[in-house]
This record gives C-alpha cells, sequence and structure tokens, in this order.
C-alpha cells in the first residue's frame, strides 16, 4: 500500500515537473548564437584525463552494450570483465570473486549513483537478479584496489554503475522481458524510466519488478540429499532509485527489497524453503560549490535505513533460526577539488559515518552484552594528479579512523604515459578492508587486513579499429579476514587468518568499427603458493584457490545484419575449478573435486526499430549446449556447488518515448 | 577515541551548516554546464555556414571524436533539430574511418593528441572541425570553442574553413573573438 501511495504521489510530481520542464527546454533550445554568448557557465570537471591515461585498470561499458549483449542483470555484464567470477555464499546468495580471490564479503565496493550498496552488517554484496540491467546507463569498474579514494570495502575492485538519467534520456522507458528454461518460467524482469531535464532542474525515476528461479537443476548437498531448484529456489525483487537535481542540488534515492526463497543453507539442504531477505533504504544529498574556476567543494549528507540477511517470519522450525538486525547509518563528508590547471589536480577531503545495528528480536551482542551496537568512523584521503610531458603522476594517500578496531593507513602511487599508438600504465597501492559490525562483534580482536597491489598495463592501438590491452598484476593480502560456520555453536567465526593473494595477467583485444565490433578477453590468475589461509586452498593445486578458475575467457562478435537488425554470438570458457562437493562426518573429511572446463554459448539477437519506430526487440538463447556452469563456495565451508542454470531462451521488449 | 571522535564531529556538521548556508546564498539561475552550451554553440553554427558538396546522405551528421559528454549533450539538444531539413543525427566515433561521413566533428580537449590525422581526413572530406582547446585555431582547427571567465566564446579560420570547402556567413565573423 505504502509502495503504491508512493509511485502515486511519484507520478503527480512527475506530471507537474513534466509541464515545467517542456516550457525551460524550449526557451533554451532555441537561443540563438548570440544569446549563448551571454550564458554563463559552470566550471568543467577537474580531471581531463582518458581511459588510457586513467590511474587504474579500467573497465567500461556502456548502455548500447548492455542492450547489444542482452543481459538481464548485472551479473550477465560482469562475466564479460577479466578475473571477475561469481561464487555461492550461504542461504542461496551469490557473490563476487576477484582475480581468484572471494571479494563478496567487504571487497568489492558496489556504487548505484555514488551511493554504496554493499550492505553494512558483514559488508556482503549479494548479487543476480537485483539490479536490473536495462536501468543501466554505464558501469565503470576499477580491477584493482580503491581504497585510498573509496574506503574500507573497495579493496581488489570498485563498480561503478551510473543508471540512466536525464543527462542522457528525456522521456520513458518501458522494458519487459521473460525468459524459461525448457520445464519453468526462468525470469520475469519489468522495468519503467521516467526523467526530463531543463535548465534549472533535472529528475529521473526507476522502477523494477524482478521474479526469477536460481536454476531448474538439482541441488545435492555434501550429505548427498537434494532437491528440485525449478520449484524451490524463487527470487524476487523490487527496486526503485530516484535522482532530483535541483540548481546544483542532487539528491539521489535508492529503495530495495531482494529476497531469495531458498531450501539452500550452510551445509544441509533445509526440509522447506526458508526467505533470506536484503531490505534497504538510503539516501543522499549533494551539492558541488565553486568558489572559482579553480576550486570547488561538494559537502555530503547520507542516511541508510537497511535489513540485511533478514529472516523473520514465524516457522515452526529450529533449523532456520530467525535474524533480524535494523542498520541504521548516518553518513557526512566534504570534499575538495583544486584544479591549479590542466597539468595538476587535487582531490581530498574527509567523511565519517555512524552506524548503528539494533536486534529486533531483542538477541544481545555478543561483544557489548546489548541489543545495539555502535560503530563509528572516520577518514580523511587526498590524491594529485600531476601532468608532465614526461609521463602523468598520481599520489593519493588514506587514514582510516575507527572507534573498535586500528587505525589504517594506505597510500597510492601511480604513473601512467599516453603516446599516439602506446599506453603504459604502472600501479602501486594498498588497501584495507575495514571489519564490519558483525565481524567485530564475533572476534572483538579483529583487525583490519591490508593488501598490497602491484599493476602494470600496456596498451597499443593497433590500427585505427583494432587496440589491444595487456596487464600484470600481484596481490597479496595480510591479516586475510576469513569465515567459517560453526554448526555446533549455530554461529559465525571471524578470524584474522594468514597471508593470501594471486598474481596474473588479463588482456584484452577489440575491434571496432561503424556496424560491427568484438572482443576478446583472457585472464589468467595463480597463487604463486604464497597463500597460507586454508580456508580457500586446493589440497591438489597449490596454484590455485576454491571456485575460481585460473584460466578464462570470454569472447562476444557483434555483427549487424542491416541497421535495423543484429546478432551477438558470445563465448564464456572456464578452466577447471575445484569445489568441496562431499563429506564424511564421521572422518570428518572434505571430498575436494575437480570441476572439468567447460564452455557456455549464448546467441543474442537485436533488431531495433524493425515492427515499431521506438520499440526494440531481442531474443536469445543462453547456454545452447546446455554446461552445467557450476556456483562453488571458495572457502572451505560444507556448501556444495549449486548446479548451473541450463539452456535458457529470452525475449524482451524495449519501448522508449523521447520528451520533445 | 572517544576524545577522537568528539573532535571530528565538525567533519558532519560542516556538510550540514554548508549545505544551510546555501539556501540563502544568492542562487545564479542563468548557469548552465559548458558542455551543453558548447552543444548548442555546435548547433547554431550549422545556421552560419554552407558545404560546397551536397552530401548524399539523408541525415545531417555530426560527429564526436571517441566517448565523451559532448555526444550525450548533443543527442539531447539537437537530436530532433534539422539542418537544411535534414535530420541532425549525432554519432560517436571510435575511429577516423568515419570522419569522412560527416558535415561536422567535434574533437575534445581529452583526445586532442588525434588532432592532426582528424584534420588530414576532414580538410579532404569537406568535414568542419571544431575544437575546445587553446591555440588550436592557430593550429589548423576550423572553429575553437573557448572559455572567457564565465562564457564561452569562438575563434575561427576562415583558409581552414575554405580548404574544408565550406562557405562561411558574414554575421558568424563579426561574433568571434578572433578570426584568423
Amino acid at each position: 500500500m505504502k509502495i503504491t501511495k508512493l509511485i502515486g504521489v511519484c507520478c503527480f510530481v512527475i506530471a507537474f515537473l513534466n509541464v515545467q520542464a517542456q516550457t525551460d527546454t524550449a526557451s533554451f533550445n532555441e537561443m540563438s548564437l548570440e544569446q549563448l554568448l551571454n550564458v554563463e557557465v559552470s566550471v568543467a570537471s577537474s580531471t581531463n584525463l582518458n581511459n588510457r591515461e586513467t590511474p587504474g585498470i579500467v573497465s567500461v561499458i556502456t548502455a548500447e552494450e548492455i542492450e547489444a549483449m542482452n543481459a538481464t542483470d548485472i551479473t550477465d555484464v560482469l562475466k564479460r570483465i577479466p578475473g571477475m567470477e561469481l561464487g555461492c555464499d550461504v542461504e542461496g546468495v551469490l557473490g563476487l570473486g576477484i582475480r581468484g580471490n572471494w571479494a563478496h564479503e567487504g571487497k568489492v565496493l558496489l556504487l548505484i549513483n555514488g551511493i554504496e550498496m554493499n550492505e553494512s552488517l558483514y559488508a556482503t554484496l549479494p548479487l543476480e537478479h537485483n539490479y536490473p540491467a536495462d536501468m543501466i546507463e554505464k558501469i565503470e569498474i576499477i580491477r584493482g584496489p580503491g581504497s585510498a579514494m573509496y574506503g574500507g570495502a573497495a579493496a581488489y575492485a570498485v563498480i561503478d554503475v551510473r543508471l540512466k538519467s536525464a543527462n542522457k534520456q528525456r522521456g520513458i522507458i518501458a522494458n519487459s522481458s521473460i525468459s524459461a528454461f525448457k520445464n519453468a518460467l526462468a525470469s520475469q524482469v519489468n522495468n519503467i524510466y521516467v526523467g526530463n531535464k531543463t535548465s534549472n532542474y533535472s529528475y529521473s525515476i526507476i522502477a523494477n519488478r524482478t521474479t526469477a528461479i536460481r536454476g531448474n537443476r538439482y541441488f545435492t548437498d555434501v550429505y548427498g540429499n537434494a532437491y528440485d531448484m525449478a520449484k524451490e529456489s524463487d527470487i524476487e525483487n523490487n527496486l526503485m532509485a530516484i535522482n532530483l537535481n535541483v540548481r546544483g542540488y542532487n539528491i539521489d534515492v535508492v529503495f530495495y527489497d531482494y529476497n531469495i526463497f531458498s531450501r539452500d543453507g550452510y551445509d544441509a539442504i533445509f526440509s522447506q524453503a526458508y526467505y533470506t531477505g536484503f531490505k534497504a533504504g538510503h539516501a543522499k544529498l549533494s551539492k558541488k560549490i565553486e568558489l572559482n574556476e579553480k576550486f570547488s567543494f561538494t559537502p555530503t549528507i547520507g542516511y541508510k535505513n537497511e535489513k540485511p540477511w533478514n529472516f523473520n517470519d514465524d516457522y515452526d522450525t529450529e533449523e532456520y533460526e530467525p535474524f533480524d538486525i535494523t542498520v541504521t547509518e548516518w553518513r557526512s563528508g566534504i570534499s575538495f577539488t583544486y584544479c591549479q590547471s590542466e597539468k595538476f589536480n587535487l582531490v581530498c577531503g574527509g567523511e565519517m559515518n555512524n552506524e548503528k545495528a539494533v536486534d529486533n528480536n531483542g538477541e544481545i551482542f555478543s561483544s557489548n552484552n546489548k541489543t545495539s551496537i555502535t560503530n563509528n568512523n572516520a577518514a580523511i584521503y587526498a590524491q594529485g594528479v600531476l601532468k608532465t610531458n614526461l609521463a602523468n603522476f598520481t599520489i593519493g594517500c588514506r587514514a582510516n579512523f575507527n572507534s573498535i578496531y586500528e587505525n589504517t593507513f594506505v597510500p597510492r602511487i601511480g604513473l601512467t604515459k599516453a603516446w599516439e599508438k602506446f599506453h603504459l600504465k604502472a600501479l602501486l597501492s594498498q588497501a584495507y578492508r575495514a571489519p564490519s559490525i558483525q565481524n567485530t562483534d564475533a572476534n572483538t580482536s579483529i583487525q583490519p587486513e591490508k593488501s598490497l597491489t602491484a599493476e602494470v598495463e600496456i596498451g597499443a592501438q593497433l590500427t585505427n579499429n583494432l587496440s589491444i590491452s595487456v596487464n600484470g598484476f600481484d596481490m597479496s593480502t595480510t591479516k586475510t579476514i576469513v569465515y567459517s560456520y560453526d554448526d555446533v555453536d549455530d554461529d559465525d567465526n571471524y578470524l584474522n587468518a594468514g597471508k593470501s593473494g594471486t598474481r596474473g595477467f588479463e588482456t584484452e583485444l577489440k575491434f571496432k568499427n561503424k556496424a560491427n565490433y568484438f572482443g576478446i578477453a583472457y585472464s589468467f590468475y595463480s597463487t604463486g603458493k604464497q597463500s597460507t589461509v586454508e580456508n580457500y586452498m586446493v589440497p591438489q593445486n597449490a596454484d590455485m584457490q576454491l571456485a575460481f578458475p585460473a584460466h578464462k575467457i570470454y569472447g562476444y562478435v557483434n555483427i549487424s545484419l542491416n541497421s535495423k537488425l543484429h546478432v551477438q554470438p558470445q563465448l564464456e570458457f572456464k578452466g577447471p575449478r575445484y569445489g568441496i562437493t562431499s563429506y564424511n562426518e564421521e572422518t570428518d573429511e572434505r571430498y575436494y573435486q575437480k570441476i572439468n572446463a567447460m564452455a557456455v554459448c549464448n546467441i543474442m539477437i537485436n533488431s531495433k526499430a524493425l515492427l515499431a519506430k521506438n520499440l526494440n526487440i531481442a531474443f536469445g538463447v543462453k547456454n545452447i549446449f546446455n554446461a552445467n556452469d557450476v556456483l562453488i563456495q571458495p572457502y572451505y565451508d560444507l556448501h556444495a556447488p549449486i548446479p548451473g542454470k541450463s539452456r535458457e531462451a529470452i525475449l524482451k521488449l524495449t519501448y522508449h518515448f523521447n520528451f520533445k | 577515541m572517544r576524545t577522537f571522535f568528539k573532535y571530528l564531529w565538525p567533519l558532519i556538521c560542516f556538510p550540514a551548516s554548508i549545505f544551510a548556508i546555501s539556501v540563502f546564498y544568492p542562487v545564479k539561475g542563468g548557469e548552465m554546464k559548458e558542455s551543453t552550451v558548447k552543444a548548442m554553440f555546435i548547433y547554431n553554427f550549422t545556421k552560419y555556414l554552407e558545404w560546397d558538396k551536397e552530401s548524399a546522405e539523408e541525415k545531417f551528421v555530426i560527429g564526436v571524436y571517441r566517448y565523451s559528454d559532448m555526444a550525450d549533450e548533443l543527442m539531447l539538444n539537437c537530436n530532433q533539430k534539422k539542418v537544411n531539413d535534414k535530420p541532425i543525427e549525432i554519432v560517436t566515433l571510435s575511429n577516423y574511418q568515419a570522419i569522412s561521413k560527416c558535415k561536422i566533428i567535434f574533437v575534445p580537449a581529452k583526445y586532442i593528441n588525434d588532432f592532426t590525422q582528424i584534420k588530414n581526413i576532414a580538410e579532404k572530406n569537406n568535414v568542419v572541425v571544431i575544437t575546445e582547446s587553446e591555440g588550436m585555431c592557430k593550429k589548423g582547427s576550423c572553429i575553437n570553442i573557448i572559455r572567457q571567465e564565465k562564457n564561452l566564446r569562438f575563434e575561427i579560420n576562415i583558409k581552414e574553413l575554405t580548404d574544408a570547402g565550406v562557405k562561411i556567413y558574414e554575421q558568424l565573423k563579426k561574433l568571434a573573438t578572433t578570426v584568423y
């Protein structure tokens, strides 16, 4: 009922704003050159570095590419990124691995319109069917540490998602897709976008509803019990994102309600399906204030209220304990930008957040014997970029202060240089993972883990259409925070386990002409036998970590049959992986199984305005050869691999209407 | 540690007070995003230019060299407009090949290193090159948009426009800050 009222109010506001918008835009669009000469303009962006010069290993995927790949949610897009791979956690939740390392819990940061999406209790980032791909304008992925600028959840990667906004889309987009396995409906996704912009304000509103199932095969746990995922692995997601910019005041709001209904638990499957819910409301207010052409600053205030990993229904059961904790967070910060010239700019600032977790069932937190717990965090950071004829130099650092765990300081340095046809990047960064509320509650002496990452990238523009880049990396993490589940006490355990990390390389070859394009990416990692964290180790192969293939290839070709019809075959190849598939309770022995190399082939057909002017129709078949791309738990708890999705047909309709 | 956080409270209070003060701070109503105004400049230039060769293309193509904000702004502000009864099409160019299809090519400042190659192709194909970097008109750009304090201005290079086979109206020369 509340949602209905909210949508009603939104519609009213849209109708009102629309009338205003059309008037203001029209007057600006009809200005003559003489009039335009008198218009005052705001200060240009402070950094003027393109991707070849950015101090980071960066992948950018645009809305056009997402549309052509016929992705339904963000995980379809992330598969294309070298070194990124999904793994399974517990209770049916999926998360990300980066360059062979489990990053789901506090080491990969997701930003949606600048708002942090990692939940605060465990800092995890649940994925699949919760962020609709069709509502994304651009994704920028930093494959490597981002802590110096982005803080304690960005130790291994940063995924910066910009949703569709009035800066690019002035109108309405309605989008619906349906997909099916041979024996079950796989997913139904409905999205709507409305956005408009004038000289004084802009707004955009996105709403999504997704229903899906995780798969349609049988899941068998480590004890040999099985259930049919086609019947008991439902996923339901509702998301709403609003952006409003009025005379420079920028307000972003994101609500989501993501629920997984599954018999999937920790080790043994449950006797029936239970839900695990992630509910949150985020709001952020910011305004860029320009003092002069060189100096500006942006104050920010944010608020979050969430219930992650929530289960509180009144089931008569002892196998799944209720978990109902509300986290509220106030966040505040200010960043200063000084752009001395095109040659030098400096960004610095500070931020502070206060998190309070309250157990709604009256359970006490073990660290303070109360039903609520508070965590205060503050940080100051700075990053300067100096462009010289020799190269561009970047120096940055962040100091973090916390009320529970020890203070942290992480520096980074970078050197980039772009010639006409080549570019070079050399980066050395420290990063940290901040322990979350539940980490510090489970283990009061836990400390932040620290990573040191060295990266080198060389790129070449081979022809006007063809480019290649190769990067090598060495990531090493000390005091690695690891999770384990104690099934005797039914409790979470966290500890600083030792050293982990990987080294390897990634390469991307891309071709693009006006009509057609293709890309192929290969990634490789090895532990270099440096890991001492038993939780991630593979006994029969010391060079690999659990769940993640050492070799991965992703390739695609986009062929334009004519201006309205495009075909895109896609291939994802994964080398052998390892996972725990069974467990002998009597001898306490885990069985680590080698999962053979496999390939998933998809074909997508996209038509633009083929049947009607503003209507795009896409059809595709995912996993044509019905490979079993299992989702493996990347640490040695007793969760058997979740079977992959079988062959899936998908149909998508997108209607767009532009405001004049 | 408590004392430390006590002293860091200004970090919360400071942004809050800035917001509060900025409410009473006079709002500069007429201030626009630089790229938005540049997009409208580019559209308006078409009213003062005449291309020698009549294009076989059904659309009037404005190209933006590689990805930049400008493509978005042009798309938003000019997509439904026409030049000589031809609808405008905005394209982002990933390489030099498609330059010949354009009537105008905009080179963002961050890709200015590629200017010489772009200019060579544009000149042979009746394409107007527009830049946004200091001193580019002297270096061979047809039109260069520059910023002077809070406003945008533009310079034109008549020789380059003539070499590209484009006729320029007198009014545009009068509005330019510098004519080469």
